[in-house]
C-alpha cells in the first residue's frame, strides 16, 4: 500500500492554496511550510528560443512519502518510520531533534520545531485520511490539481490517472529515495 | 545504507537553474506558533457550529464557505461545494481571513488625532457618541467655509456593498465629486457598457462553459475576479480552445492554446483587427448585427447633428445629436427618433422607430417571444441550470437592413447626400488595422492574430442559436488609457460574433431579487443634482464631458489638482469608506491632497496610510463579523446567498451600514422616508434593504439549509432567459445585480437608440467632432512610438496590476500566512535586460518615472518582453510607523502621470508608461518585513482576549 498524491500540473496556477490550507489544518508554525509551490520558468521551449516561445509550470513541493526514505534511515531513534499504509510519519515521542533527516531530505520538507525541540513535516493529513477523507491539501487544491489515493492500488482514481499519462508522469528527482508522489506534465518538458 | 548524492541544498539548486525564479520557499525553523493557540482540553468539549456564509476576503467573487466556529471563535474556513459558482473554491485571502479578524492590529475603537497631519497622528480612543459628533461638526465646518462642493468621497472596493461613499456621503453633503475605485476597475467596462448597450454587460457568464475561452487582461484563476479560480481552470480545462492575451505570460496563460503577448497598451487595435478578420471573413452574427445593433443606421455628413431628449445615465437629460440619418431630416415634421435604414428586399428607405415607448422597426408590433430552447451547455457544475434561449426573431414585415453600400437621399432642405451604413464606417475602421498592421502595432504575430479571431468568431455548433462564448476581459485594458475605446471595441466582437447575453457569454450582472447594494444610500434624499452635479472635477468641456452624463464619479487627478492648487476651487473635507488613495492617478499627489484637507473621515479594519491622515477614525467590521448581506452574484455567475454574522464583533467596531445611518442621523438628515423613524436600526434596514418580500432572519435561514440559490429559477424571466433584448426585459436592467420589481416589456436596448450601438451616439454628442462614435484606435500617450525622446532616458514600459494570490490590492500585507508566502514587491524583468542592468533575481532595484521612484525585488521572468517591466500594485507595509507605512518606499503608484487619462471616462493612466530600472544599492526600505522568518509576523497572529 502506498499513499500518495498525484498532481496534474497543467491545473496547478501556482495560487499558493495549498500551502496555506495545509497550515490552517496543522498549524504549521509561521515562517514554516509543509508544502511550498516553486514556479519553473519561464523557459525557452528550446534552447534559443525568446519570449514568447517560453513555457512555464508550478510545482508544489513537500515530503514525497518516499519508499526509500532517507530521512527514516538515518533517524538514530526510529522517530521516523515508514508506515503500512506507506506514508513516512515522525513519532515526536521519539524524536530527539537532532536533525539529520532534516538534512538527509533531497528535497528540504522538514524542519526543526524549535519550541517542541522536534522535527515536523507534511503527514499527508494522517488525521483525515483515518476518517476516510483526503489531504487538507487534497481538497483545498483551486485548480483541483491534486488527487490522493493508493499507488498500489491499480482500480485506485491515482493509479488510473497515472496510467492514463504514460510517460507524462513524473517524479522529483530520485537519489535512491525512491518518493512516491506523482506529477502530470503534459504539453510541456518536465524540468525537475 | 544507500547513499544519497543530492543534499536539500543540491535539489534547490537544481530547481533554481530550471526556474527563473522559485516561489518563495522559506523552510527555516522557527519557534511554534500555531493558529488556533485555544486547544484546551477545557474548551474542547464547547460547541462547535458549521456556519454557511459567503467569503469576503477579496472584494470580488461571491465563493461560498463554511466557517467552522468552536466556543465563539472562528477555526476553520472550508469552500462549500454546494455553490455551483464557485465549486467549493477557497483561496488562501480566505483562509486568512480568520487572522484578519482576530489581527491584534484591528481597529477596535473610535480614534481621534491629537497630531497635526503628517505626523503620527496620535491617535486617542474616544467614544463613537464624540466621534460622529466631531464628524459632523468637521464637515459643516467645510461646508459653511467653502461650500459642499469642497468634500469629495473616497470608496474602495471590499468590505460587502454599503459603501456610501459611492453615493449615500454624496446624497448626505450634497457635494459631486466621487473618487472611486471602480474607476479602475471594471468601471471603464461599466461605462463602455453604458454608453454601447447596458452598463455591466462585460461580466461574463463563466459558469455557463464556454467552448473557446478568451481571457483578455484577465488572470481570474488568481484574482477570483467575479469568478472563482476554481471555476476558471474548470472552464479552461474542458474548453475546445484556450486564449490568453496578456502582454506576460500568466498563472493560467501557461496553458494556452494562443497566446497573443500583446504590447501594453495596444489592445484597442488588436480588438479591432480581431474585428477586421471577422467581418471580412463574414464570420458575424448577420441576424444580431442587422436586426438589433445600429449598424445598418445610415450615417449623413451634410446634416447638423440632431436627436432628442435622452436620459443621462443617472440623473437628468440631455439632448441626443447625431448625424445618423432620421425621418427629421428628410421630412418636414419627420420624426427624430426614426432612424433610416436601407431596405435591400424593397430597395427603399425604411426605419427603425428608437421612441421610448416604440422601438420597433416599420410596420412591426412587439409580441413577447415564445418560441426558443433550453441552452445546451455542457459540464456545468452541481445544480445550476441551463436557461432558455429564445430563438432569434425575423423581421416581420420581413425587410433586409444593408449593411454595405452607399445611397443616395433627398434631405428635407432639397440637397442630395450620399449616405452609408454604420456598418461600412466601422468596416472602414477595422480595415486600418489588418492583421499585419496590427502586427507593427501590437507586436502580435498576423497569423496568430488571424487564426485567433477565426477560432473565436467560428461557431464549434453552428445548430446552437449562439456563439462559442463571451470574452473576458478585464482590468488590462482599463488601464492604459483609450479604456472606454478598447472596452467599446472588445464588445463589438461579442456582440457581432453572437455572444450578448448568450449561454457562456457576456451577460451583465445576475439580475436576482435580492439588493446587493443594500445599506449604501439613504431613501429620503436624493443625490446632488444638476447644476450642482454638473461641477464634477474633470467633466468639463476639454475635458471628459461624459462625467457629467455617467454621475458616478470624477477624475481623481482633477480632485487632487484642486486639492493642492486650490483650482478650481479648493477641496477641503473628504470622507474614505473601504478605500485607500493608493489605487489610481498619482499616489503622491493624493497623499498630499488629503493631508492638506481641513476634515478628513475614514471607516476602516486597519491604521492603513490612508486611515493614518483621518482627523477622526472609526472601527469597521470584518465580513465574519457583520449582522448580515445579501450576496447575488456581481458578475453572470448566477447565485444569491448571504453573508451571516459567524463571530461576534470586536471592541466598538461597526457595521458599515449602521455607520452610514448614524453619520446621517450626526448631520440631522433622514435616511428612510420613514418620518416616525427616519434612523432605522440595523435590523428594520436589513428587512428593508433586502429586497426580496421577506423578513431577513428567513431568508438567512433558508440559506443556511438549502444554499446557493439558482437565480435562473429563481427569476426565470429576468435572468433565467438568454437574450432578454428579445423579451422586453433588457430595458428593465440598469446597473450592478439587482432588478427589483416588475418590468415594462419593451425590446432591444436603454441606449438612444434603442440598439447595440456601434454607433455610440452619446459620445457622439458629448465628443463632437472627434470620430469617437466608432471605437478607434488612440496609441498610449505614454510609449516608444507617441513619446520616444521620453523613452530614451526611460527605456522600460511599466506593466502594473497583476494580481498576488495573497493579495487583494492593498490588503493582507499584515497578515501572517499571507505575508510569509509574499514577504515583498516584485517586479518581473526578462532575464537579458536584466543582466545588461547589472540585475539579479532578488536585487532590490529602484522603478523610476519622470513622476517618482520606489524600490522592489527583480523576478528574473523569461515570461515578459525585453522592453518591459511588471511591478506590483497597491504595496504599504504595515510594519513601518505611522502615518506613511511605508507606502512612498514600495506603492508603485507613486510613478504615475496624474494628468494622464482616458478622456472619454476619466480612468488613470496606471500601466503601461515608461520607466528606468536599477539596482538600489542601499537594499530593502529600512526595517521592512523581508522574509518569511521575520519574528514579527508571529506578532500579528490572533489574540483572542482584549476585544470587548
Amino acid at each position: 500500500m502506498q499513499y500518495a498524491i498525484v498532481t496534474e500540473l497543467n491545473r496547478c496556477i501556482g495560487c499558493l492554496s495549498c500551502s496555506v490550507a495545509c497550515k490552517q489544518e496543522n498549524n504549521v508554525p509561521i515562517g514554516n511550510f509543509w508544502q511550498n509551490v516553486m514556479r519553473v520558468g519561464p523557459s525557452p521551449i528550446n534552447e534559443g528560443d525568446d519570449f514568447p516561445n517560453v513555457e512555464m509550470y508550478f510545482l508544489p513541493v513537500g515530503c514525497q512519502h518516499c519508499a526509500d526514505p532517507e530521512c527514516v534511515r538515518v533517524c538514530p531513534t526510529g522517530a521516523s518510520f515508514k508506515r503500512e499504509d506507506g506514508t513516512v510519519q515522525i513519532d515526536k515521542e521519539k524524536c530527539i531533534g537532532c536533525q539529520f533527516c532534516v538534512m538527509a531530505c533531497p528535497y528540504g520538507v522538514r524542519y526543526l520545531n524549535t519550541e517542541m525541540k522536534v522535527v515536523e513535516k507534511c503527514t499527508l493529513c494522517d488525521h483525515l485520511i483515518a476518517e476516510g477523507k483526503v489531504p487538507e491539501c487534497v481538497s483545498g487544491c483551486v485548480g483541483q490539481a491534486r488527487h490522493f489515493g493508493d499507488l498500489d492500488d491499480p482500480d485506485s482514481e491515482v493509479s488510473k490517472l497515472v496510467a492514463e499519462a504514460g510517460d507524462n508522469a513524473y517524479k522529483l528527482k530520485d537519489v535512491g529515495n525512491g518518493p512516491s508522489f506523482i506529477y502530470i506534465l503534459n504539453k510541456q518538458k518536465w524540468r525537475g | 545504507m544507500a547513499k544519497l548524492t543530492m543534499t536539500r541544498r543540491s535539489f534547490m539548486k537544481v530547481a533554481a537553474a530550471t526556474a527563473a525564479a522559485g516561489a518563495v520557499t522559506a523552510e527555516a525553523a522557527g519557534p511554534l506558533a500555531a493558529l488556533a493557540q485555544d486547544d484546551t482540553a477545557a474548551e474542547s468539549i464547547g460547541e462547535v457550529k458549521r456556519i454557511r456564509t459567503c467569503c469576503r476576503a477579496c472584494g470580488k467573487m461571491e465563493c461560498g464557505v463554511w466557517v467552522t466556529v468552536k466556543n465563539g471563535r472562528a477555526i476553520k474556513i472550508e469552500g462549500d461545494d454546494s455553490a455551483f459558482q464557485s465549486m467549493g473554491n477557497r483561496c488562501t485571502k480566505s483562509i486568512a481571513s480568520i487572522q484578519a479578524a482576530y489581527h491584534p492590529d484591528r481597529l477596535l475603537y473610535p480614534m481621534k488625532r491629537t497630531n497635526p497631519k503628517g505626523e503620527d497622528p496620535g491617535w486617542v480612543r474616544i467614544t463613537w457618541e464624540e466621534g460622529l459628533e466631531l464628524a459632523a461638526k468637521g464637515m459643516q465646518e467645510v461646508i459653511d467655509k467653502y461650500g459642499p462642493e469642497s468634500i469629495w468621497t473616497i470608496s474602495g472596493t471590499s468590505r460587502m456593498w454599503p459603501m456610501a461613499t459611492y453615493m449615500g456621503f454624496r446624497q448626505l453633503y450634497g457635494c459631486p465629486d466621487h473618487i472611486s475605485a471602480w474607476n479602475v476597475c471594471k468601471g471603464p467596462r461599466h461605462f463602455a457598457g453604458a454608453l454601447m448597450d447596458e452598463s455591466t454587460y462585460a461580466f461574463m457568464e463563466t459558469v455557463g462553459r464556454p467552448k473557446v475561452y478568451v481571457q483578455w487582461g484577465a488572470s481570474p484563476e488568481i484574482s477570483n475576479y467575479d469568478d472563482s479560480g476554481r471555476t476558471v481552470v474548470d472552464v479552461q480545462q474542458k474548453a475546445d480552445v484556450y486564449i490568453n492575451i496578456n502582454p506576460r505570460q500568466s498563472h493560467l496563460g501557461k496553458e494556452a492554446d494562443i497566446w497573443l503577448p500583446v504590447r501594453c497598451g495596444t489592445d484597442g487595435a488588436l480588438a479591432l483587427s480581431w474585428a477586421n478578420v471577422i467581418i471580412e471573413n463574414k464570420l458575424y452574427d448577420e441576424k444580431f448585427v442587422k436586426r438589433w445593433s445600429n449598424a445598418s443606421f445610415l450615417v449623413c455628413d451634410d446634416i447638423e447633428p440632431s436627436g432628442y431628449e435622452c436620459p443621462k445615465y443617472t440623473i437628468g437629460t440631455f439632448e441626443m445629436k447625431t448625424r445618423l440619418l432620421k425621418e427629421s431630416d428628410l421630412v418636414e415634421g419627420g420624426k427624430p427618433t426614426r432612424f433610416m435604414v436601407w431596405d435591400n428586399l424593397a430597395d427603399r428607405l425604411t426605419y427603425f422607430d428608437a421612441a421610448d415607448d416604440v422601438a420597433l422597426w416599420e410596420g412591426e408590433t412587439f409580441k413577447i417571444p415564445t418560441k426558443g430552447k433550453e441552452a445546451a451547455q455542457e459540464g456545468l457544475y452541481g445544480y445550476q441550470s441551463q436557461g432558455w434561449v429564445p430563438d432569434t426573431t425575423d423581421f416581420d414585415p420581413k425587410i433586409d437592413p444593408a449593411l454595405y453600400g452607399e445611397f443616395e437621399v433627398t434631405l428635407k432642405d432639397g440637397r442630395t447626400s450620399k449616405v452609408k451604413p454604420v456598418w461600412e464606417h466601422y468596416r472602414a475602421l477595422c480595415a486600418q488595422y489588418s492583421p499585419d498592421k496590427a502586427e507593427e502595432i501590437t507586436g502580435v504575430p498576423a497569423a496568430d492574430i488571424e487564426r485567433a479571431a477565426k477560432i473565436y468568431a467560428t461557431r464549434i455548433d453552428p445548430e446552437k442559436d449562439y456563439g462559442n462564448g463571451g470574452i473576458h476581459y478585464e482590468l488590462a485594458v482599463e488601464h492604459g488609457c483609450n479604456s472606454t475605446n478598447n472596452c467599446r471595441a472588445i464588445m463589438s466582437i461579442v456582440g457581432m460574433t453572437g455572444n450578448f447575453d448568450t449561454p457562456g457569454g457576456n451577460r451583465g450582472s445576475t439580475r436576482a431579487s435580492a439588493n446587493s447594494v443594500m445599506g449604501s444610500g439613504a431613501r429620503a434624499v436624493p443625490p446632488p443634482l444638476p447644476p450642482m452635479m454638473d461641477k464634477i472635477l474633470g467633466g468639463g468641456a476639454d475635458e471628459s464631458p461624459l462625467l457629467t452624463w455617467w454621475q458616478m464619479w470624477s477624475n481623481a487627478g482633477s480632485v487632487y489638482q484642486a486639492a493642492l492648487t486650490g483650482e478650481p476651487r479648493p477641496m477641503k473635507g473628504a470622507i474614505c469608506q473601504a478605500g485607500d488613495f493608493m489605487n489610481q492617478s498619482s499616489a503622491t499627489e493624493a497623499w498630499d491632497a488629503l493631508k492638506q484637507t481641513d476634515f478628513f473621515i475614514d471607516i476602516d479594519l486597519w491604521h492603513h496610510p490612508t486611515a493614518e491622515l483621518a482627523d477622526v477614525l472609526f472601527p469597521a467590521q470584518h465580513w465574519l463579523e457583520v449582522p448580515g448581506f445579501p450576496r447575488p452574484s456581481q458578475g453572470s455567475s448566477g447565485a444569491l446567498g448571504a453573508n451571516v454574522r459567524c463571530i461576534e464583533p470586536p471592541g466598538e467596531t461597526m457595521y458599515d451600514i449602521e455607520f452610514n445611518i448614524a453619520m446621517f442621523k450626526a448631520m440631522g438628515v433622514p435616511w428612510d422616508t420613514d418620518p416616525d423613524e427616519p434612523w432605522p436600526s440595523i435590523e428594520k434596514e436589513l428587512k428593508i434593504g433586502l429586497g426580496r418580500n421577506q423578513e431577513w432572519a428567513d431568508f438567512a435561514e433558508e440559506f443556511q439549509e438549502n444554499g446557493w440559490i439558482d437565480v435562473k429559477v429563481d427569476e426565470p424571466d429576468k435572468w433565467g432567459t438568454y437574450k432578454r433584448y428579445e423579451t422586453g426585459i433588457q430595458r428593465g436592467i440598469k446597473g450592478l445585480t439587482t432588478t427589483l420589481g416588475e418590468i415594462p416589456r419593451m425590446p432591444g436596448f436603454n441606449t438612444p437608440t434603442k440598439k447595440f450601438e456601434i454607433w455610440c451616439t452619446t459620445v457622439e454628442t458629448y465628443h463632437p467632432g472627434q470620430n469617437q462614435e466608432l471605437p478607434i484606435y488612440i496609441e498610449p500617450p505614454s510609449s516608444p512610438v507617441s513619446t520616444p525622446e521620453v523613452f530614451e532616458e526611460y527605456p522600460l514600459m511599466c506593466i502594473t496590476g497583476r494580481r498576488i494570490p495573497v493579495y487583494f490590492h492593498s490588503e493582507h500585507r499584515q497578515l501572517p500566512y499571507c505575508r510569509e508566502q509574499w514577504p515583498v514587491p516584485r517586479m518581473e524583468i526578462h532575464p537579458e535586460t536584466a543582466a545588461k542592468l547589472g540585475i539579479k533575481q532578488g536585487d532590490w532595484c529602484w522603478i523610476e518615472s519622470p513622476y517618482g521612484k520606489v524600490r522592489q525585488v527583480a523576478d528574473l521572468f523569461y515570461g515578459i518582453a525585453k522592453d518591459a517591466i511588471n511591478a506590483e500594485h497597491q504595496w504599504w507595509l504595515p510594519e513601518l510607523p505611522a502615518p506613511e507605512h511605508g507606502h512612498q518606499y514600495v506603492s508603485i503608484n507613486h510613478l504615475v502621470n496624474a494628468r494622464s487619462y482616458d478622456k472619454l471616462c476619466a480612468s488613470s493612466h496606471l500601466r503601461g508608461y515608461a520607466v528606468k530600472v536599477y539596482k538600489a544599492e542601499e537594499g530593502a526600505p529600512p526595517g521592512m518585513i523581508e522574509s518569511a522568518q521575520d519574528p514579527r509576523l508571529k506578532e500579528w497572529l490572533p489574540v483572542y482576549e482584549g476585544r470587548a
